[in-house]
């Protein structure tokens, strides 16, 4: 089977497989399950700057923030639909991250990290200043009504579920896409060697800008999503942990795989959900559980995976 | 400090609960059939699972650690006087570590995996906001602690109430009348520029205003500030009243740094005691705030003529009479607002019995007969004193107290009448559909 | 001037805090010859094919390519012009296979072309005898092979120059032999510059012998008659 057919096979099978599940997932699984897919969907973004293109941000709560506020500013104060709005959310993505990426790739390691890093706080503080609008870090709820895409209510379990599958099977497309064709070849050899992409006449600056560009947007859309699948916008989403949260899960995925965003969102969710049960200490459990995989699996599940048994995958 | 007193019953309903009482006798007949008799006797011993959601961890956890502490006082004070219509209340306590995202889930979990009746609990406004859709659309009762303007505002849905703590709109304004008669009508207000500061910012220079005084300088500080020697040069010299708000650590060095700037003439000083609690007042630093005063939700200290229900109350709870832990002086408790848990559980305990609550499927009815509850009287149950609750817009009203630090203890000066509390309806839930 | 000049440099000059790695040198290279750089350690050789293919940006002085002047271009617009470049120290994807190395080098020219892909891939890592292990990693291979492997990658580009530094380092004598003729094979077809300290195959491959000391140049001549040059000797071959 060639690479491409491979790609079709898996990635057409979790999609079956997530869509199979709402059948038979009990409702509180459900549930998580929804919501899994829209962090996923941030963390595919988050994947395709860290794990393909090998640039470590420490700001892309920023994007996830320009998604939801795009959509829910827009929604609160010029009334907007929801798809008009969703589109608006994205689109804020799109313009903050072409601009932090014009401005931030213009250094590397460390400093790309310090200066994303900044750029969120920046959009956190801009977001708590304009607290009249915002209602800073208190946030606010999109309300049921102003929830229902072309006349479909999201509120509802069986439709969010669904939302959000759509959402999660075009980004793991797009994302499967991406890294098949020859740009997303580049990505990986600008990860993997940067230096000897550049001499094999391959524009790196403006790789990593549209890679900052997909990246931003994807995460904006789980951003808008979010907002508009669980109904509520606020600042902690903007604040410095919700950088940090798709690093962790991609890394506990895989970085620089496919599924592994979805594998560690999976895994992290479940992993204080049920350690959250068993001790107050939960973040100790978790915090061991990611020492113990980076100590031992470093790729990540699904990077283990790929290492062990299975080289093929994408 | 006139307390305003019913001596009628513990809660007073509108006849509306008259209809509910129709709908359970129909329950209980129902009840004749076979099947349904097993299951509601099964049920009838099993214990009424309250989703607790606490702040555990993350910037809540002081609060967090004491609305624990008071939900588990209730809980056995309920348990042992036989609990709720027979059957014993447990309490399922999940960490949402002051997180709105985690709050949503933790709602869900209650909801659906640990099939609790209710959701309680929550004190910070962010986590109520980001849960609150999410008990609506699960439709279980979400019970919040939380002070903030957001049930009331209409900002919410009919799943979620607050009938055991007031809310910052009705504190903030209640504030007006005694800080113009008796402090001064030139007030600058010191606040964090985010949502909770301008919350006070707002409520406070419109009810002022109302009492003939005005608010002559606004000066909010990034939330981001550790030292405020800058901004204090920006108070008016002809100011009359300092009303500060400062929350987080970085109170202590507004304290301080606000002493070395005025040196011993200063003019009055008016806070919440939000920026200290969880905080001992003889923490050094706080020396100024000497002959200043505070509004406190519930006397940390206790005071001359300490009401009994406050002194079994701070028994229960573990409380000694400077508002610290019994076990630990250090320890110092979130006074001001933890009474909200006791108050609301106590609370619930009425809206089941009144509404004859069975489980999940009566839920809608718990939320009717607690917006039926009207007045609730000063009383073992509800130790911070009487209340009206509105069922409207699902917020509680109450006294509002005033204190002045007087040799590093807060000593009552002036209790508010809950009129002052009140301010206009901006929804009625009653009218949207479960 | 015989051919047409595919390279013209004037008065290139690259400075590294005080010390001139690259100093004023005119340097001009025809299409289609094979010429070689020669000089001793640190003599400026590195340096000097980094300030041709932009990787080094020049302190002073120009670089002419096909005719155009390409001193502010950035590496990537003068590799995509039609020049290829392999490094001194080994730089390969080690993580990818070898087919994907190649491929790498081969698309940016025929994008979105499978089929020519593939084929320019095959005949890059035929030419080099790596044809075989296209599906093993790259940096499973030997020090030889990667070096090899850079080869093919410089070939994949169909570069109309080809520098290559010092690309026989490492490799063992029959790679050495097999390196030889693919160079011959090469002329004609592209120009190649090639930094070599390997003395039979500059003598064996080379149409030109550029010797760089101090980094400035010291002579240039054929293989023929550099043998009898005296300063050559003194300086490099050390037989002064
Ligand atoms: N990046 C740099 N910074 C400072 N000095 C440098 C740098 N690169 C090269 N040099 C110096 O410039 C001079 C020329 O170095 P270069 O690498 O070009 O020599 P070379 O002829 O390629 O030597 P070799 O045969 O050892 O590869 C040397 O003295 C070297 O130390
Ligand atoms: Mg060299």
């Amino acid at each position: 089977m060639s690479a491409a057919a491979k790609s079709v096979w898996l990635h057409g099978g979790v999609i079956t497989l997530l869509f199979a599940l709402q059948f038979v997932l009990p409702a509180y699984h459900h549930g998580n399950l929804a919501r899994i897919m829209v962090l996923a969907v941030y963390a595919m973004g988050y994947n395709m700057l860290f794990g393909y293109t090998g640039l470590l941000s420490l700001g892309h709560a920023l994007f996830f923030a320009a998604g939801m506020y795009g959509l829910g500013l827009t929604i609160a104060f010029l009334d907007f639909a929801p798809s008009p709005a969703l589109l608006s959310g994205i689109i804020s993505a799109l313009i903050v991250s072409a601009v932090v990426g014009f401005l931030a790739l213009r250094t590397t390691g460390v400093a790309f990290m310090i200066v994303t890093l900044m750029f969120a706080q920046a959009g956190f503080l801009t977001i708590l200043l304009f607290g009249e609008y915002t209602r800073g870090d208190e946030g606010f709820v999109i309300q049921q009504p102003e929830r229902v895409l072309a006349g479909i209510d999201l509120t509802t379990p069986g439709n969010r579920y669904f939302a959000a599958l759509i959402l999660f099977s075009v980004c793991l497309i797009i994302t499967a896409r991406v890294v098949q064709t020859p740009f997303g070849k580049v990505l990986i050899a600008i990860r993997e060697n940067e230096d000897r992409a550049r001499m094999l006449g391959y524009d790196v600056l403006r790789h990593k800008l549209i890679a900052v560009i997909i990246s931003g947007t994807m995460s904006g859309a789980a951003g808008a999503a979010y907002a508009l699948l669980f109904g509520y916008v606020g600042a902690s989403f903007a604040a410095v942990q919700y950088s940090i949260f798709p690093l962790l899960w991609v890394l506990l995925g895989g970085a620089g795989t496919t599924i592994g965003p979805l594998v560690g969102t999976i895994f992290m969710f479940y992993l204080i959900d049920l350690s959250s049960g068993l001790t107050s200490a939960y973040m100790l459990i978790a915090g061991v559980t990611l020492v113990l995989l980076t100590l031992f699996a470093r790729q990540g599940l699904v990077g283990e995976l790929r290492k062990r048994a299975l080289p093929w995958l994408p | 400090m006139p307390i305003i007193k019913k001596p009628s019953r513990l809660v007073t309903r509108r006849s509306a609960l008259k209809g509910l009482a129709v709908g359970t006798g129909a329950v209980a007949a129902a009840g004749t059939l076979p099947g349904f008799v097993r299951y509601s006797q099964a049920q009838s011993s099993e214990p009424i699972r309250i989703g607790f959601q606490v702040h555990r961890t993350g910037i809540g956890a002081a609060y967090g650690r004491w609305y624990d502490r008071t939900t588990q006082a209730a809980t056995k004070a309920i348990n042992d006087a036989g609990g709720i219509n027979g059957r014993p209340v447990e309490i399922i306590a999940e960490d949402d570590g002051t997180d709105p995202k985690r709050g949503a889930e933790v709602v869900e979990k209650f909801a659906s995996q640990h099939n609790c009746d209710l959701a309680f609990g929550t004190l910070f406004s962010h986590v109520v906001f980001g849960s609150a859709p999410r008990a609506g659309e699960l439709k279980i009762p979400y019970f919040v602690v939380s002070e903030g303007h957001h049930v009331a505002s209409g900002k919410l849905n009919r799943y979620t109430l607050q009938p055991g703590i007031t809310d910052v709109k009705s504190q903030v304004q209640a504030m007006a009348p005694f800080v113009s008669d008796n402090l001064g009508k030139k007030v600058t207000m010191i606040y964090p520029d985010f949502a909770f500061g301008h919350d006070h910012r707002d409520y406070f220079s419109a009810a002022l205003e109302q009492q003939g005084g005005e608010v002559i300088a606004k000066i909010a500080i990034p939330p981001t500030e550790s030292s405020f020697t800058k901004y204090f040069p920006k108070i008016p010299r002809d100011t009359e009243v300092i009303y500060h708000v400062m929350v987080g650590p970085a109170v202590l060095t507004f304290v301080k740094e606000m002493g070395e700037f005025y040196g011993p003439n200063k003019p009055e000083i008016f806070g919440f005691i939000d920026s200290l609690e969880a905080v001992d007042m003889a923490s050094p630093g706080l020396e100024f705030l000497e002959g200043s005063y505070f509004w406190e939700g519930n006397p940390r200290y206790a005071q001359k003529d300490q009401s009994t229900y406050d002194k079994d109350y701070r028994a229960a709870v573990g409380v000694d009479d400077n508002g610290a832990s019994v076990s630990d002086p250090k320890d110092v408790s979130t006074y001001s607002h933890m009474f909200g848990c006791w108050e609301t559980l106590y609370t619930i305990k009425d809206g089941m019995e009144a509404a004859g609550y069975k489980g999940p499927e009566d839920r809608t009815k718990l939320i009717e007969a607690v917006e039926s509850i009207t007045d609730i009287p000063h009383s073992a149950e509800h130790p911070q004193g009487a209340k009206i609750f509105n069922g409207k817009t699902h917020q509680v009203f109450g006294h509002q107290y005033i204190s002045k630090v007087k040799d590093g203890k807060l000593e009552l000066a002036h209790t508010t009448s809950i009129e002052d509390t009140l301010y206009d309806d901006e929804v009625d839930y009653t009218t949207q559909p479960f | 001037m015989a051919a047409l000049n595919l390279l013209t440099t004037k008065g290139l000059s690259r400075n590294f805090g005080g010390l001139w790695a690259v100093h004023n040198v005119d340097f001009e290279l025809p299409e289609g010859q094979v010429r070689a750089l020669i000089g001793p350690n640190g003599a400026g050789k590195s340096t000097f094919v980094g300030l041709l293919c932009g990787r080094i940006p020049a302190s002073s002085g120009s670089v002419q390519f096909d005719g155009r002047d390409v001193t502010a271009l950035p590496a990537h617009k003068r590799i995509a012009l039609g020049m290829a470049y392999t490094f001194q120290i080994t730089s390969i994807f080690a993580k990818l296979s070898l087919w994907e190395n190649v491929a790498l080098a081969v698309r940016r020219k025929h994008h979105g072309d499978a089929n020519a892909v593939e084929g320019g891939v095959k005949a890059a890592l035929s030419r080099v005898g790596l044809a075989d292990r296209a599906d093993q990693l790259a940096g499973d291979l030997s020090y030889g092979h990667q070096r090899l492997l850079e080869i093919a990658m410089g070939l994949g580009q169909q570069p109309r120059l080809l520098i290559l530094d010092e690309p026989t380092q490492g490799l063992a004598e029959s790679e050495v032999d097999d390196f030889k003729k693919l160079v011959r094979n090469l002329a004609g077809e592209t120009t190649v510059l090639l930094i070599e300290h390997n003395m039979d195959v500059v003598m064996d491959t080379a149409d030109m012998i550029t010797v760089l000391n101090f980094g400035e140049v010291l002579a240039e001549e054929t293989p023929e008659t550099i043998r009898d040059n005296s300063a050559v000797q003194a300086a490099y071959l050390g037989t002064g």
